[in-house]
């Protein structure tokens, strides 16, 4: 288990979410990586039901969403197609950090559980710009935008980065 | 401090139930959203209580590399 590195965080229980609103940073992005503390509240496993949201940006088109869907994989969407799927891992209380990149020059995607590397595939998908706003905890839903898809757990430190960034060996 | 790279980072350090999600960098700060009217101010702020374990990865800007 990770260190929390600062002294709060969030707790999200089922029917929570934080809305960022629409950003044209967020749009801009061609090589992207994801990032956030993970404490799950219930074991996410193969069986769970549906997804978990955890970052969205997605109305139906353009954006991406970094979510755990059922059957244990962890996906990256971007557009409304899956960019990298991880193999199948369940979440549990100890998970600390999750993130996921795609590098657009190169096609090369990826999904890591802190050190390791659970990927099982790479991509040929571009980031392409939406109006939906990023929503933490829970998927926008579109016309008109609610939230679905509700993470249960802690969440802290989520970072998007519009680069490429992988970890040291 | 995050780098030029950094489109959002996202703290969530504050401690009052705030609906202003401070201590963000990047785009807007956000706001906290309950779905349910008794749930006005979720969600939680929590004080984070896992332990150090130095030898788990850091992933901060000092142990990450760009490409």
């Amino acid at each position: 288990m990770g260190r929390w590195k600062y002294g709060k965080a969030l707790s999200f229980d089922g029917n929570d979410y934080v809305s960022i609103g629409d950003s044209a940073s967020l749009d801009t992005i061609n090589d992207l990586t994801v990032e956030l503390w993970l404490k799950p509240a219930v074991t996410y496993s193969a069986s769970s039901p549906d997804f978990y949201a955890l970052v969205s940006k997605f109305n139906g088109a353009g954006g991406f969403q970094f979510v755990y869907h059922q059957g244990g994989y962890l996906y990256l969407y971007v557009t409304n197609k899956i960019a990298v799927q991880s193999s199948p891992v369940t979440l549990n209380a100890g998970i600390g950090i999750i993130s996921s990149y795609l590098d657009s020059g190169t096609n090369d995607a990826h999904i890591y559980l802190g050190t390791s590397d659970i990927t099982a595939g790479t991509t040929s998908v571009f980031m392409s710009t939406n109006n939906s706003s990023l929503f933490i905890g829970a998927r926008p839903e579109p016309s008109p935008m609610y939230p679905l898809h509700f993470v249960q757990g802690v969440i802290d430190e989520v970072r998007i980065w519009g680069s490429v960034l992988v970890q040291l060996s | 401090m995050p780098d030029d790279h950094t489109v959002g980072l996202w703290h969530f350090n504050e401690d009052n139930n705030s609906q202003i999600l401070g201590d963000s960098i990047g785009v807007t700060n956000g706001w906290l959203g309950g779905t349910t009217a008794i749930e006005t101010t979720d969600p939680l702020w929590v004080t984070s209580t896992a332990p150090i374990n130095t030898s788990d990865p850091q992933w901060v800007d000092g142990s990450m590399v760009k490409l």
